[in-house]
C-alpha cells in the first residue's frame, strides 16, 4: 500500500515538474517577444515636459541672460555657421551672410525679415525664427559646394503656435525650440514632429529662457527662474521618421539616410530604416532567384521520380548541407569568388543561358545514341548517371560565357559594362545573392521535397496506367497538390535569406543606400544589428531603433513561417485521403 | 476524402493523358533537367569542399608562407601556436576549447528543458487548440533568424539579468561589469534558447511517432502515469532526443551571428576552463572557431599563407559539424527502423 502511494506521489511530482518546466519554456519563448517590445518601446514614446523643483540662483541667471541667451530682435543677432561665415539679422532689416575674415556681406533673401525672436537650433546647423503672430519657421544651413561661397538656407518646417512670442531658445543638440509667449505660456516646438507641441502654463509673464543642458530648461518669469525637465528621443516620437524620407539638417531635400553614428558629435543622427529593409529584401529576392529554381528542380526529381532506396541516400546528404556553416560560405565568397567576380559572373550568365539547352540536347543524345552505354529508361538514378554530362555541360557553358565576355567590345565584362556607365562594386548585391542562394538551396529543397513526396503515389500511378508520360503525371496530378507546399518552401527560404547574417556581413559591403542596381552593395537589417548593437550605448535612441528593427525581422520571419506552416497543414489535410 | 482524390484524377483527365511523341520528348527533357539540378547540387557542394581541402593541403604541403616549415610543424602552429604564423591570427586549439565549453554548457541547459517541454506537450497537456497553436509557434521559432536571439540575449541576459546580478553581488566592482557584459554564460543561454525549438520539435516528433499501444500496455500493467512517461515512453524516444541534441550541438558550433552580440572574442586571455568549481568560467569571454574564421576574414589580412590558414579553419569547422550531423542521421535511421514494425498496415 505504502509503495503504491509512493509511486503515485512520485508520478504526481514528476508530472508537476514536467508541467512546470514545459510551461516555463513556453512562457520564456513568448516572453522573448514581449521583452523585446518593452525594450524597444521608449523610441515610440512621445517627448515630455515636467517642471522641476530646484534651487534658484537669480544673480547667476541674470548674468547668463545678459551674456546673450535672451536674444533681442532690436539689438540684432548673429549665428556662426560653417567655415568663416556667420548669419546676422535685425528685425525689420534683411538677413546677411557675413564672412568674418573678409568682412564680405551677402543678403539672404530666404529668411523672414519681420520677427520677434530668433535662435540657433542645434550647433551651427540651423535657425528658428518666430514672429509676433506665433509663426515659427525652421531653416537649415546648407554648406556651399564651392569653397569661398556663402552658405545657403532651406526652410524645413513651419509651425503656428498662435501666441505672441516673447523669447525663444533653440535646443543645443536637436531640432527643437523652447518658446515663451504672452500670455504666460511655455511651448516646446519640435520641428521633427510638428504635430506634437508641449505647452505648460507659467505663473507669470516670462522674459527669457535658456537650455542649461539638453534635458534641462530654465525659464525666467519676473524675478524668479523656473526649471523644466525635457525628455525626448532622437526621433521625438515621430515614427514616420523611421520609414518615410526625412528632411535632415544640412540637406536640401527629404532623403533616406541610415547614419546613426555621425562623424561629429553635434551632427544629427539619422535613422531611416527604409534602406536597410530595402537591402534585406533585395538580398533575399536575389538569393531566391538563384536558389529557388535549382532547389525546386531537385526537389521534383527526388520527391517524385527517384526510387525509395536512392532517396534514402540522397536526401540526408542534402539535408546535411542545411547545417553548412554560413560563415564558411561567406569566407569562400570573400576569398575565392569576390576577387574573380567578373569571371564568375560571365560564367554564371553562360550557365544560366546554356545549361537548360545543353542538358536537354545531351539527354536526347544519350537516349538516341547511348542507350546501351547508359540506360536512361529507368528513372531511378539519373543524377548519378548524369554526373559526366552535367560536369561537361557546366564546364562548357561556363567557358562559353567567359569567352563571350572576353570577346565583348572592351575585352571584358567589366570594361563592357563600364562603357555603358555601370561599374561593378567589389562587394555587390549579385555576389551576396549568389552565396545566399547557395545557403538557402538545401532549406527550400528539404521542404519542397517533403511536399512533393507526401502526395500519394497511387494518384500518379493511375495517370501512368492511363498512358501519360512520367512528366505529364507529375505536372497534371502531383504538381497541383504539391504546389502550395512548394510555395511554402520558397517562403521559408525567403525567411531564412532575410535573417541570414554572416554572409551579408562579410559580402554585402554594408552600404546603407537605396539603389536598384544589382552591381551595387547593400546593407541588411541583420548585418546592421550584428555590427551596431554591440557598440550602441544601452538605452540610447540608436539602441532602441536597433531593437525596433530586430522586432520587425522577428515579426516578418515569424509571420512568413506561420503562413508557410498553415499552407503545409492544409495540403496535408487534402492529401491524406488519397 | 475519396471524392477529393477522384476530383483530382478527373481534373487530370481533362487534359490529354496519353503521351504523344512530343510529350514523351518533353518528359525526357524535364526529367533530365530536374535530375541535373540534383547533380548540380552534389557537384557544387563537393566542389566547395574540394576547394577548401586542396587549398588547405597545398598550404600544409607546399612552400608558401613560412618557408622552412614542414607540414607537421605547420599543423602544430595551426593548432597550438597560431601567432607564430605572423599574420596576426590565433591558434585553433583555444577556439575549439571555447566552442566545446559553449556546446557543453548549452546542452546542459537545453537537454532537460527541451525534453520536459516536449513531454509536456505530448504526454501531459490535453490536445486543444492552444497546444496546437503552441506547437506551430515552436516550429516557427526554429525558423526565426539566429541574430534575433542574439539581440534578445544582449537586451535580456547581458543588460537585464547581468546588470541586476552585478548590482546585487558585484556592487564593489561597478562600474566595471562582471556579469553585465557579454560572456560565456550568456552566450550559452542564448544558444540554448536558439536551439530549444529545434530540440522540442525533434523530441515531439519522436514521441508522436511512438505507437499508442506502448502507453496503453504500460498503464494496463499497473504503471502510474509518471512511470509510463519516464520508464516506457521516454526510453523508447531516446534516439529522437539524441537527434535533437546533436542537431542543436551542430547548430551551436556553426552559428556565429548571435555570438557577435553575446560573448565571443578574438583573443581570450585564458581558457574558459579552470581548476575550481564549477570548472567553467561563466563570466569570461571566450573564443569560437566560427567567430575566429569570421574575424580573420572580416579584417582581411590576406597574406600568401592566409588563404590556406582560413581554408584549414573552415575545413575543421565543416568536418566537426558534418560528423555531428552524421550522428544525427544515424540516430534518425534508428528511429525510422523502430517505427516500421509498429505499423501493421
Amino acid at each position: 500500500m505504502l509503495a503504491a502511494k509512493n509511486r503515485n506521489l512520485r508520478s504526481i511530482l514528476a508530472g508537476l515538474i514536467v508541467r512546470l518546466a514545459g510551461l516555463a519554456v513556453i512562457c520564456a519563448l513568448i516572453g522573448m517577444f514581449v521583452q523585446m517590445v518593452s525594450v524597444a518601446y521608449p523610441i515610440l514614446a512621445p517627448s515630455t515636459l515636467a517642471p522641476l523643483t530646484s534651487s534658484l540662483d537669480d544673480f547667476r541667471s541674470g548674468q547668463l541672460l545678459e551674456e546673450g541667451y535672451a536674444l533681442d530682435a532690436t539689438r540684432g543677432v548673429s549665428f556662426s555657421v560653417a567655415g568663416d561665415w556667420s548669419l546676422e539679422g535685425k528685425s525689420g532689416e534683411p538677413w546677411f551672410w557675413v564672412n568674418s575674415l573678409t568682412g564680405f556681406r551677402i543678403e539672404n533673401t530666404d529668411l523672414p525679415t519681420r520677427w520677434t525672436a530668433a535662435s540657433a537650433v542645434g550647433i551651427n546647423r540651423g535657425v528658428a525664427i518666430a514672429n509676433a503672430d506665433g509663426l515659427i519657421s525652421h531653416h537649415h544651413f546648407l554648406a556651399s559646394t564651392l569653397p569661398g561661397d556663402a552658405p545657403s538656407s532651406a526652410r524645413a518646417e513651419q509651425i503656428d503656435i498662435s501666441l505672441s512670442v516673447v523669447s525663444m531658445a533653440g535646443h543645443p543638440r536637436l531640432a527643437v525650440a523652447a518658446v515663451v509667449s504672452s500670455p504666460s505660456t511655455l511651448t516646446i516646438v519640435d520641428f521633427r514632429n510638428p504635430q506634437a507641441q508641449l505647452t505648460y502654463p507659467l505663473a507669470d509673464d516670462a522674459s527669457g529662457l535658456y537650455w542649461e543642458s539638453p534635458t534641462k530648461l530654465r525659464v525666467f518669469a519676473g524675478s524668479i527662474a523656473e526649471d523644466f525637465q525635457f525628455t525626448t528621443t532622437d526621433i521625438g516620437g515621430a515614427w514616420s521618421r523611421l520609414i518615410n524620407p526625412v528632411h535632415y539638417e544640412g540637406y536640401s531635400a527629404p532623403n533616406y539616410l541610415w547614419l546613426p553614428l555621425p562623424a561629429s558629435e553635434e551632427a544629427e543622427p539619422k535613422y531611416s530604416i527604409a534602406p536597410l529593409l530595402f537591402g534585406t529584401l533585395k538580398a533575399a529576392s536575389l538569393a531566391l532567384l538563384i536558389g529557388a529554381p535549382v532547389s525546386l528542380g531537385a526537389a521534383i526529381y527526388v520527391g517524385f521520380f527517384m526510387s525509395q532506396a536512392q532517396r534514402g541516400r540522397i536526401r540526408p546528404a542534402i539535408d546535411m548541407l542545411t547545417a553548412f556553416p554560413t560563415v564558411v560560405l561567406g569566407a569562400i565568397g570573400l576569398f575565392w569568388i569576390a576577387p574573380v567576380f567578373e569571371t564568375v559572373l560571365a560564367a554564371l550568365l553562360g550557365v544560366v543561358i546554356l545549361f537548360p539547352v545543353l542538358i536537354t540536347l545531351g539527354v536526347f543524345a544519350m537516349r538516341g545514341v547511348g542507350l546501351r552505354i547508359v540506360r536512361l529508361d529507368a528513372l531511378d538514378d539519373w543524377p548519378l548517371k548524369l554526373i559526366p554530362l552535367v560536369s561537361v555541360v557546366l564546364a562548357t557553358s561556363a567557358w562559353a560565357g567567359m569567352s563571350v565576355a572576353a570577346s565583348l567590345p572592351g575585352g571584358s565584362l567589366n570594361a563592357y559594362l563600364q562603357q555603358h556607365g555601370i561599374t561593378i562594386a567589389y562587394f555587390n548585391s549579385l555576389l551576396v545573392g549568389l552565396i545566399l542562394g547557395l545557403a538557402i538551396t538545401p532549406t527550400i529543397f528539404s521542404v519542397a521535397e517533403e511536399a512533393i513526396h507526401s502526395v500519394p503515389k497511387n494518384l500518379a500511378a493511375g495517370a501512368l496506367a492511363l498512358g501519360s508520360t512520367p512528366w505529364q503525371s507529375y505536372r497534371d496530378i502531383v504538381l497541383p497538390l504539391a504546389l502550395p507546399g512548394m510555395i511554402a518552401a520558397v517562403m521559408i527560404g525567403f525567411g531564412r535569406a532575410a535573417g541570414e547574417t554572416m554572409i551579408l556581413l562579410m559580402l554585402s559591403g554594408n552600404t546603407g543606400i537605396i539603389d536598384m542596381s544589382v552591381f551595387e552593395g547593400l546593407r541588411s537589417v541583420s548585418a546592421s544589428l550584428a555590427l551596431e548593437l554591440p557598440e550602441a550605448p544601452k538605452n540610447s535612441s540608436h539602441y532602441y531603433v536597433l531593437f525596433v528593427m530586430g522586432l520587425m525581422l522577428f515579426g516578418v520571419t515569424f509571420v512568413v513561417n506561420t503562413l508557410a506552416e498553415l499552407i503545409k497543414d492544409s495540403v496535408r489535410a487534402k492529401t491524406r485521403g488519397g | 476524402m475519396v471524392a477529393d482524390s477522384e476530383k483530382i484524377v478527373l481534373s487530370g483527365t481533362q487534359r490529354q493523358l496519353t503521351g504523344s511523341r512530343r510529350e514523351r520528348l518533353r518528359s525526357l527533357a524535364m526529367i533530365g533537367l530536374s535530375a541535373s539540378m540534383v547533380t548540380s547540387i552534389i557537384l557544387v557542394a563537393s566542389g566547395l569542399f574540394l576547394l577548401l581541402l586542396t587549398s588547405s593541403l597545398s598550404w600544409l604541403l607546399g612552400h608558401v608562407g613560412t618557408e622552412n616549415a614542414t607540414w607537421s610543424e605547420k599543423l602544430y602552429q595551426l593548432i597550438f601556436t597560431g601567432t607564430e604564423l605572423g599574420y596576426g591570427v590565433s591558434a585553433i586549439f583555444p577556439a575549439v576549447l571555447g566552442t566545446l565549453a559553449l556546446v557543453i554548457l548549452m546542452t546542459a541547459f537545453v537537454a532537460p528543458l527541451g525534453v520536459a517541454t516536449a513531454l509536456y506537450l505530448t504526454e501531459y497537456a490535453r490536445p486543444t487548440w492552444y497546444t496546437k497553436l503552441i506547437r506551430i509557434s515552436i516550429t516557427n521559432l526554429a525558423g526565426v533568424p539566429a541574430i534575433i536571439y542574439g539581440v534578445f540575449g544582449l537586451g535580456f541576459f547581458v543588460y537585464g539579468i547581468g546588470g541586476q546580478v552585478d548590482q546585487l553581488f558585484f556592487g564593489d566592482q561597478l562600474p566595471n561589469p562582471t556579469f553585465g557584459t557579454p560572456g560565456l554564460l550568456w552566450a550559452a543561454l542564448t544558444m540554448a534558447l536558439l536551439n530549444l525549438p529545434v530540440v522540442i520539435v525533434a523530441v515531439t516528433e519522436g514521441l508522436d511517432a511512438l505507437p499508442g499501444d506502448l502507453r496503453e500496455a504500460s498503464v494496463a500493467l499497473g504503471a502510474t502515469h509518471g512511470e509510463t512517461v519516464f520508464k516506457a515512453v521516454l526510453p523508447a524516444a531516446m534516439p529522437s532526443v539524441f537527434t535533437g541534441l546533436i542537431l542543436a550541438t551542430a547548430r551551436a558550433a556553426g552559428e556565429v551571428a548571435p555570438l557577435l552580440l553575446v560573448g565571443a572574442v578574438k583573443f581570450a586571455p585564458a581558457l574558459p576552463f579552470s581548476d575550481r568549481l564549477p570548472f567553467i568560467e561563466l563570466e569570461q569571454k571566450f573564443m569560437h572557431v566560427g567567430f575566429q574564421l569570421f574575424d580573420a576574414v572580416l579584417f582581411n589580412r590576406i597574406g600568401p599563407g592566409d588563404v590556406g590558414w582560413i581554408a584549414s579553419v573552415a575545413l575543421i569547422l565543416v568536418l566537426l559539424i558534418s560528423i555531428l550531423n552524421l550522428f544525427a542521421i544515424a540516430f534518425r535511421a534508428v528511429i525510422l527502423g523502430r517505427q516500421e514494425p509498429a505499423n501493421p498496415f
